[in-house]
């Protein structure tokens, strides 16, 4: 059994890999569980498409693929801000035709290259298997960074998802906290590409902040636990790709998923098992008037 | 001493006029009801006063100064549906989330500041909630929690947007004593709402506004129906007016 558990480390490319995995799940958790408070899953989604272009570009030309994809990234923001200046068009509207556009573009580009299909199917599926030593370095060094950047600006980041109206009267820069959460999103996704790939990639984003915010009350507890939970899927997905000899960026997300199921299910207070039992007495909070109702009355 | 000092104010939002001509003086101490149907301009002019809309025409002061120079001083208590209920803080935390500015960039709070939550918290009743999570507070005790942020600043005026819409009537007597001290206290507050008899009962001046204002007087002043039908653009306004009369002798 502990044979099971030792033998992948004995490979050099699973110990690059799983330390990767491990510290992609950790910042993606941290990052993650922002984007889940503020409700803004669909700005991952939108950011995980229009870094490809630019990953596909740097990688094309050799140059740092995390530079690429956060130039690429922020250049779509800027582009879906001033197209979404017509009224006709709705931002949502916007954001699908130019993440679209982006991957096209991100396609294009890589079939400019030898060997596209396999740097193709590596960008979107991940590479896991083939980390580099430097990659390894890249990602701690990004991964670090981003991980006191969010700790800083934690505070100020929690203010404006309470309440953007008064952050602002506050006179907390409102607009560039926006910016910086969706940069660092984008660096997020961008050092996440080689464990799961660009289509995955938001389930590790999204996935184990949405499990912690199911399991605790307490913003500290989430922060700690969606990282814990992303960091543990990675590892037990690197793990079953290794034994069952299967795609590790899909295992990954099918972990993560598997949590998510769990979670919902058996959650301590959020849980439908919780709320079913909860049901049969009276509870404090079921006594007092929703807020909307409130308001419907008044 | 003269708080605030609002004095020919003209607001446009997307090429709209939404406030024309807008002057009002608010003392230390004095509570002001800003009434006025919807879409009459009233949080409009609470985000003027927040240094948050661009003026058109006019002045804003506060203590002499432009309220860009005084941001973050003033207590702003927004209405309930603009706060995130759903996040994962509790009582206190959400207190202290209004102090981000003051406390620093890169900074934890220090003793002074959760000092100043806890007297905020004390005030409105809720130190024996400040573990509880924001999700599970009723109506009250939401309102109550935000009040408490505004508090936190120690702030000389206090803007608070639509806050006895809602409640029931335990709550909203405990908030209309709460001003009511604060107004004795000598701090400056403006409180837009809808609820007549609850403006009538608090507030020692009423401003009726409708894009412009319409009349600024003491509650028992304000008889006149005329003065309600321009206020409101309705016939009902006797219905208004009794409504107030009747509060007033309560």
């Amino acid at each position: 059994m502990m044979e099971l558990l030792t033998e992948p480390w004995q490979h050099v490319f699973m110990q690059r890999a799983l330390l990767v995995a491990v510290m992609s799940g950790i910042v993606c958790g941290v990052v993650g569980s922002h984007v889940v408070l503020r409700g803004v899953a669909f700005i991952g989604d939108t950011i995980a498409h229009a870094v490809f272009p630019g990953v596909a570009i740097a990688f094309v030309f050799q140059a740092n693929l995390v530079l690429g994809g956060a130039v690429a990234g922020v250049l779509t923001a800027v582009l879906i801000g001033v197209f979404a200046q017509n009224r006709r068009l709705k931002e949502d509207t916007v954001i699908g035709v130019l993440f679209a556009a982006a991957f096209g573009l991100g396609i294009v580009v890589l079939s400019s290259a030898p060997g596209y299909s396999g740097s193709l199917e590596s960008f979107l599926f991940g590479q896991i298997l083939g980390i580099s030593d430097r990659d390894v370095v890249t990602v701690a060094i990004a991964g670090g960074a981003l991980l006191l950047i969010a700790l800083g600006l934690r505070k100020e980041l929690v203010a404006v998802g309470l309440d953007r109206e008064t952050a602002r009267a506050l006179g907390l820069p409102v607009f560039a906290l926006d910016l910086a959460l969706y940069t660092m999103v984008t660096i997020a996704i961008v050092i996440s590409l080689q464990a799961v790939g660009n289509i995955l990639v938001l389930a590790l984003l999204i996935t184990p902040a949405a499990c912690a915010r199911l399991l605790t009350d307490r913003l500290g507890a989430m922060m700690l636990l969606a990282p814990a939970i992303a960091a543990i899927s990675a590892v037990a997905g690197l793990y079953l790709s290794y034994w069952f000899n299967l795609a590790a960026g899909g295992l990954i997300v099918l972990v993560t998923t598997g949590i998510f199921l769990l979670s919902w299910g058996f959650a301590p207070r959020h849980g439908l098992l919780a709320r079913i039992r909860a049901r049969g007495r009276p509870r404090l909070d079921l006594a007092q008037p929703k807020e909307s109702q409130v308001t419907a009355r008044a | 001493m003269t708080v605030l000092d609002v004095s020919g104010v003209a607001v446009r939002l997307a090429g709209r006029q939404v406030l024309t001509d807008v002057t009002l003086k608010v003392a230390a101490g004095e509570l002001v009801g800003l009434i006025g149907p919807n879409g009459a301009g009233k949080t409009t002019l609470l985000r003027a006063v927040l240094g948050l809309l661009p003026l058109a025409a006019g002045q804003i002061r506060l203590v002499g100064r432009t309220p860009a120079q005084v941001r973050g001083t003033v207590g702003y208590v927004p209405q309930r549906h603009e706060f995130a209920w759903d996040f994962p803080i509790d009582v206190e935390k959400a207190v202290l989330a209004g102090l981000a500015r003051r406390i620093g960039w890169m900074r934890s709070p220090g003793r002074a500041d959760r000092i100043a939550v806890a007297e905020a918290l004390e005030r409105v009743g809720m130190a024996q909630l400040r573990r509880r999570p924001i999700g599970e507070l009723s109506g009250g005790q939401r309102q109550r929690v935000l009040v408490a942020r505004a508090l936190a600043l120690r702030p000389e005026l206090m803007l608070l947007d639509e806050p006895f819409t809602g409640l029931d009537n335990p709550t909203q007597s405990l908030l209309t004593d709460l001003l009511r001290q604060l107004g004795e206290e000598g701090k400056a507050i403006v409180i837009t709402t809808h609820d007549l008899p609850a403006a009538a009962a608090v507030c020692g001046r009423l401003c009726l506004l409708n894009g412009v204002v319409v009349a600024d007087a003491p509650p028992a002043e304000l008889t006149d129906p005329d003065v309600w039908l321009r206020a409101f653009g309705v016939g009902g306004s006797d219905a208004l007016s009794r409504t107030l009369g009747k509060a007033d002798a309560a």
